[in-house]
């Protein structure tokens, strides 16, 4: 480029200096003149083209720099494409046990729901952070003294807010007939301070307000439950408290019909039961609660 | 296997013969309540221990489903099935342990 226009620039050059000469030599050629103002035209034409060029260098740059970023770009996902494969192949598939079978996802789900529901108690809260939990252990273990004594005789559980994993591990390695700890009453009393108790069973208030305890009254009442529904109940004398029997006889009962219908699941059963009545007693048996404080 | 066809005498008191017996197997994760039963002296007799052996179906996925607590309940027919468990829950102690036991049990693991 450069020594297009250098020969352009020699061209006006040569060009004026031959009209000044023959102007000077008093001599006026148009000719020169003529070839000047064709220097001077092809001068421009060639800065044009000067522009022209370096903005196609610019522009060549540009394209450059974004072919290399591309390429980059490219060879980075492949990297990581290979580097994935390659962890793929080396994660150990499960092998599942031969006698499991398949569970629908639905199913599972469905089950999680109803379960949740009755796993853990409405008071619990997850375990808070290391920190925050080293500054509840102190807090508590200077409290936990006092405890021991009015937690011997109430069942308890250990205490999942504070972290005590420690103590929790070694409630675990006693012996069978262990003591209740002292963290383990912290824990039940937080919980009792809602005012009811909570246990992974269904509870006295449960059982007697449950089917089994209406058939129970429906029994008292002189029904016959062959042939009556419990709807014949009162509302108010499904009552629990009022007449809370022990659903022994209902059992005992049905375990009467042990020639059942087809559609029942069996197992080949040993007797042929008849088992007598049992009286309708409250079912008091959580008094032992009584003698804990 | 002939179809279920629900004939008014297949229901006892208007629930069917798997509702009572879900609603008592579940009953049985009471510590509390196997004690009582000791108490009641029903231990005793061959046909009840006959009916917790049959109880055992479900421990079977498809009956075991229904359960809203299977750990303490499964455990609980597991044990009663034994003689020396029957006697032994008559003793205050033991229910406790078992109620301690299915307490901590409950709680979930703690990841650190």
């Amino acid at each position: 480029m450069d020594d297009i226009l250098d020969a352009q620039f020699q061209r006006v050059e040569t060009a004026l200096n031959t009209l000044v000469e023959s102007i000077a030599s008093y001599n006026p050629s148009i000719a020169a003149a003529t070839d000047l103002v064709a220097a001077d035209d092809a001068l421009s034409s060639g800065l044009e083209q000067l522009s022209q060029h370096q903005e196609n260098h610019k522009r060549i740059i540009t394209l450059r720099a974004e072919a290399e970023a591309l390429e980059t770009h490219l060879k980075t996902s492949v990297t990581t494409l290979a580097s994935l494969r390659h962890e793929l192949f080396e994660t150990p598939a499960t092998a599942l046990p031969e006698d499991s079978h398949a569970v629908p996802v639905d199913e599972l789900l469905q089950y999680a729901k109803t379960l949740a529901a009755y796993t853990i108690p409405p008071t619990y809260r997850e375990p808070v952070s290391k920190d925050q939990d080293d500054a509840d252990k102190d807090k508590d273990n200077a409290s936990a003294a006092e405890i021991p004594s009015q937690g011997a005789g109430t069942p308890a559980i250990t205490a999942p807010t504070t972290s005590v994993d420690e103590p929790m591990k070694d409630a675990a390695d006693e012996d069978p007939k262990r003591e209740v700890t002292a963290e383990e009453a912290e824990w039940y009393k937080k919980l009792t301070a809602g005012g009811w108790t909570w246990y992974p069973w269904p509870d006295e208030f449960k059982i007697n307000s449950g089917n089994l305890a209406r058939i129970q009254e429906l029994k008292r009442l002189g029904f016959d439950p062959w042939t009556t529904t419990t709807d014949v109940l009162e509302p108010s004398d499904g009552q629990p408290g009022v007449e809370g029997g022990q659903p022994i006889a209902q059992v005992a009962d049905m375990a009467e019909r042990e020639t059942a219908p087809a559609g029942v699941p069996k197992e080949p059963v040993v007797a042929a039961p008849r088992p007598p009545e049992q009286p309708a007693e409250k079912f008091s048996g959580f008094d032992l609660d009584d003698d804990s404080d | 296997m002939a179809s279920q066809s629900e004939s008014p005498n297949d229901r006892y008191g208007g629930f069917s013969r798997f509702e009572l017996e879900l609603e008592f197997v579940q009953c049985l994760a009471n510590s509390v309540y196997l004690n009582y039963l000791a108490v009641q002296k029903t231990f005793d007799k061959p046909e009840f221990v006959a009916y917790l052996a049959y109880l055992q179906y479900f421990k079977q996925p498809k009956y075991a489903k229904y359960l809203h607590h299977p750990g303490p309940t499964l455990r609980a027919l597991e044990l009663l099935q034994q003689e020396r468990f029957r006697q032994e829950i008559l003793h205050p102690n033991l229910v406790e342990v078992m109620m301690m036991e299915g307490l901590k049990n409950a709680l979930p693991i703690k990841k650190d």
